[in-house]
Order: structure tokens, then C-alpha cells, then sequence
């Protein structure tokens, strides 16, 4: 299973993909929203992490992206930081499967994540 | 003679030309030897930095993903003690082990503590707080109070009152990091000003805590410190202790600005009677900006009894007091802007414009 994680912190995103590595997922790192758009298309992913403030295209963009493309459904999890609860929201407006606060738990990512798993079998 | 001359001049010159050239090469070849050698150097010390730093992120990996932390690994492991020798390489882990801590929850975020503390990295922190120099001093606080290193709060709490700033302020946040509001306790004993960039620091890390030791307000609340009497109000506000509106009244009448505004706001808030008399009062005395406060206040909660006050303002000479008091007007009752339509239709200025700025406020 192919994991797309979108992340511009980087040590941040070190920790995303080694948990989610040994968790067994295949991961897609980007660090920023363009290279993220890209790889949807490349690589499309079954499941896609995405911070909310980044380069060139935001977390929400992304969402946006992900919810307007035909075919395959992909879930989309957001990160975002305390306090960004407008965000949030509007996340889930746009269509938003689950959000994770930072600072976050590598445990509660890999639950999240795997709560995803019969949606990303198909 | 004149032609052997001019060829010995000649000999001479190229003579020398050549010495010159000689020379010139040695030094290129010295220099490219340097530059060579800089460069292998460099490469070399890249090459350590990107082994050590792997190295590390194994330690923090080790921290965040292993759940049973082994602690024997950590202090039996010969290559991070011998890792760790060098100050560049513990100061190296530091940095990493305080970024993860900034962004990590949870036991991840538990267990990078603990290895900071078997490996000992707290002395190197604590080292940091005997230093001369601020910025190195205050980087050790903020090092253990990140690190969550409650045992050395004694260490910290020395340097509340440190001279420079930033070194206080650390010190300070580290106190409230450490027991929420019952570290607020340090403001009984400052004796620098607290910074209005340091109060909204300070509440931020407030956000989410419980006032577990109420006798702390009424303390701040009589400290000569004026700077700490404003954070108390400001305090007092922010975790809704209305039950404190005595103890704030008599500051409405204080003679510094800045505790005037913060009990206006706070009684904006937190409206009594007793209180809105109490600022009619001061009106009359107080600076133009707290006499817009109160105007502001006005507008929030005056009634009735306040129209015939605000229709006098009306009349005040300046035009910021006009203008609050017209907003006042037509917020505290339906008529109320009928007050001033009159003044407007007369064309004289400033009322032209204040009519259309309340009419699109109301509006809006």
C-alpha cells in the first residue's frame, strides 16, 4: 500500500515515513504541495498525509485536488497545529477524511492511518 | 655602446622576467596544493558530519519509535558514548532532541527525555546556565525546560531577576511550562517590568491550564510592581474571576494608563453598577485614551442611564471622543443616533462623517 506524505518540515516528515516504513507502507515523501499534485497523478497513492502550510500549494489545495480527481477514492489526512481549528473545519468542508494535530504521537498516526485500511484495499 | 647596453638591460630583464615567472608558479602550485588539500579536508569532515549525524538520528529514531526503551543500550552503547565525547556531537543531539520534543506527543515525546537524561545531556544544559554569555544562558534554560527537567527548577528560578531580558523571560516561561498557573508565582518577586510581549507570552502558555492557587491574584493584584498588577488584571480576565470586581475597582482610579485600560476591559467584561459609576467618575480626570475605554465600555454595556453623559461628549473638543461617543449613542439605544442626525444635517465637521461611519458600522 502506497502512502503519499506531504510534509516541508523535514525532520517531521523523517519521523512520518520511518513509522509508517516499519508499519510495512510503501511512502511517498514530497515537501511541498506542487511536488505533492504531481505525484498524485504518478504515483496514485491509497492513502495521502498532508501538512497544511506549505510551498507552492497548500494542504487544502491538496484536498481540493484529491476530491475533484475521478476514479480511485483516496482518503486524505491533514496535519495541522494547534489552534488551527478554522482550517480544520474548512478541511473537512472541502472533504477531509481525518486530521492530526502537532505536535502528534507517531502511535496515533499508525492507528489513524490503519483505520484507513479497508478503504485504501478497495 | 649604446647597442650592448641596451642587450645587457635586455639579459637582465629576462632574467629576471623568468625568476619572476618561476616564482609566480611555485606560489600557484602552493596554492592549488592549499586548495586541494581544503577541499579533502572538507570533504572529510562532510563525510563525518553526515556519519555522525546519521548516528544521531539513530538515537533519536531508537528514542521515539521503541516503544520498551532499552535503557542499558543507551548507557552500555560504546559507539554513542564514544559518539558523544565531543561537545559538537552532544550539542548535535540537543538540538535534535528538542526539535522532536517541540513536535511529538506522546510516549515518543517521553522517551526522548528520558535518553537526554541517561546520556546525561543535562549537564551539558546546566553548564550552559554558568555561562557569562545571554544567549548561551538562556539556550540552557529553554534546553531544560523543553526537557521537561523540573528537578533543576531551583537553578532556573535564580534567573527570573537576571539582568538581561531574554534570559528572564526564558527563565520565567520556563517556570509556567513547568507548573502551569501555580508557576506564575515568580511575579510575587520580580523586580523588572514585565514586558507586554512577555505577558501575551505568558498567557499563551497558560492556554488549557486551571487556577490552582486562587490567593495568587490577590497577591499580584497589591504588588508595587506595575507591570505585574496589569498582568494580574489582564489575568483576571482571561480566566473569567469576576468574583475579583472589588479588588479591580479601585484601579480604575489608578494613576498609571496602562492599569486603568486593563481594569476598563476587564469590567467590559465583566460589568457591575457599581463599576460603570465608578469609571463616570475617573472620566473626567483620566487621559483621552482611557476616556475612549470607557466610551468603548459604554457601548458594550451602557443603557438608559448613560444617554444624557454620552450627548454631553458629543460636545467634547476632540474628535476621537465625538466619534466614540456617537458609536456609544447609537449602540446603547434605537434613537440614539437621532442625537447627532441633527449636528449632521447642519454640514458642520466632523459630523458628516461620523453619521456615515456609525450609519455603516450599524449597518454592517
Amino acid at each position: 500500500m502506497k502512502i503519499l506524505v506531504a510534509e516541508d518540515e523535514l525532520m517531521t516528515l523523517k519521523t512520518i515515513e520511518t513509522r509508517l516504513r516499519r508499519d510495512g507502507f510503501e511512502v511517498i515523501s514530497t515537501v511541498d504541495g506542487r511536488e505533492a499534485l504531481s505525484q498524485i497523478e504518478l504515483s496514485c497513492p491509497d492513502l495521502i498525509i498532508t501538512d497544511v502550510m506549505m510551498p507552492f500549494a497548500s494542504g487544502l489545495e491538496i484536498v481540493e485536488a484529491v476530491k475533484k480527481r475521478s476514479g480511485k477514492k483516496i482518503p486524505v489526512i491533514i496535519l495541522s497545529s494547534l489552534g488551527q481549528e478554522n482550517v480544520v473545519l474548512e478541511a473537512f468542508e472541502l472533504g477531509a477524511d481525518d486530521y492530526i494535530t502537532k505536535p502528534f504521537s507517531p502511535n496515533e498516526l499508525s492507528v489513524r492511518v490503519k483505520r484507513f485500511l479497508p478503504v485504501m484495499a478497495g | 655602446m649604446w647597442g650592448a647596453k641596451t642587450e645587457m638591460l635586455l639579459v637582465i630583464e629576462i632574467r629576471h622576467l623568468l625568476w619572476m615567472i618561476y616564482l609566480f608558479l611555485g606560489i600557484l602550485t602552493l596554492l592549488f596544493i592549499f586548495i586541494l588539500s581544503l577541499v579533502v579536508l572538507k570533504k572529510k569532515a562532510a563525510r563525518n558530519a553526515s556519519r555522525r549525524n546519521g548516528s544521531l538520528d539513530e538515537i533519536i529514531d531508537a528514542a521515539i519509535f521503541d516503544e520498551a526503551l532499552e535503557i542499558e543500550k543507551f548507557e552500555k552503547d560504546e559507539e554513542i558514548q564514544r559518539l558523544l565525547k565531543t561537545e559538537p556531537s552532544r550539542q548535535q543531539l540537543i538540538d535534535k532532541m528538542l526539535h522532536a520534543r517541540k513536535n511529538l506527543s506522546g510516549i515518543s515525546c517521553d522517551n526522548i527525555r528520558t535518553v537526554y537524561n541517561i546520556l546525561q545531556l543535562e549537564v551539558d544544559s546546566l553548564t550552559k546556565l554558568k555561562q557569562k554569555k545571554w544567549h548561551i544562558k538562556a539556550k540552557g534554560i529553554h534546553e531544560l525546560s523543553i526537557m521537561d527537567q523540573r528537578k533543576h527548577v531551583l537553578k532556573i528560578y535564580r534567573l527570573i531577576n537576571d539582568k538581561n531580558e531574554l534570559v528572564r523571560s526564558e527563565a520565567q516561561c520556563a517556570l509556567v511550562k513547568f507548573y502551569g498557573f501555580k508557576g506564575l508565582r515568580f511575579l510575587n518577586i520580580t523586580n523588572y517590568a514585565v514586558s507586554n510581549f512577555q505577558q501575551i507570552q505568558l498567557l499563551n502558555m497558560l492556554k488549557g491550564t486551571q487556577v490552582t492557587r486562587p490567593g495568587l491574584f490577590d497577591q499580584l493584584l497589591q504588588s508595587a510592581n506595575k507591570s505585574v498588577v496589569t498582568f494580574a488584571i489582564k489575568l483576571a480576565n482571561y480566566y473569567h474571576a469576576f468574583h475579583l470586581q472589588d479588588k479591580v475597582m479601585p484601579f480604575l482610579g489608578n494613576p498609571t494608563l496602562e492599569i486603568q485600560l486593563q481594569a476598563v476591559r476587564f469590567f467590559t467584561k465583566f460589568p457591575s453598577d457599581a463599576a460603570m459609576d465608578d469609571m463616570m467618575v475617573h472620566y473626567q480626570t483620566g487621559e483621552k485614551e482611557f476616556r475612549l475605554a470607557i466610551l468603548n465600555s459604554l457601548k458594550e454595556n451602557g443603557g438608559d442611564l448613560h444617554l444624557s453623559f454620552l450627548m454631553h461628549q458629543l460636545h467634547d473638543e476632540d474628535n476621537m471622543i465625538k466619534l466614540a461617543a456617537a458609536k456609544a449613542l447609537a449602540a446603547v439605544h434605537p434613537e440614539g443616533s437621532a442625537a447627532f442626525t441633527g449636528l449632521h444635517s447642519s454640514g458642520i465637521y466632523p459630523w458628516t462623517e461620523i453619521f456615515h461611519q456609525v450609519k455603516n458600522e450599524l449597518a454592517a
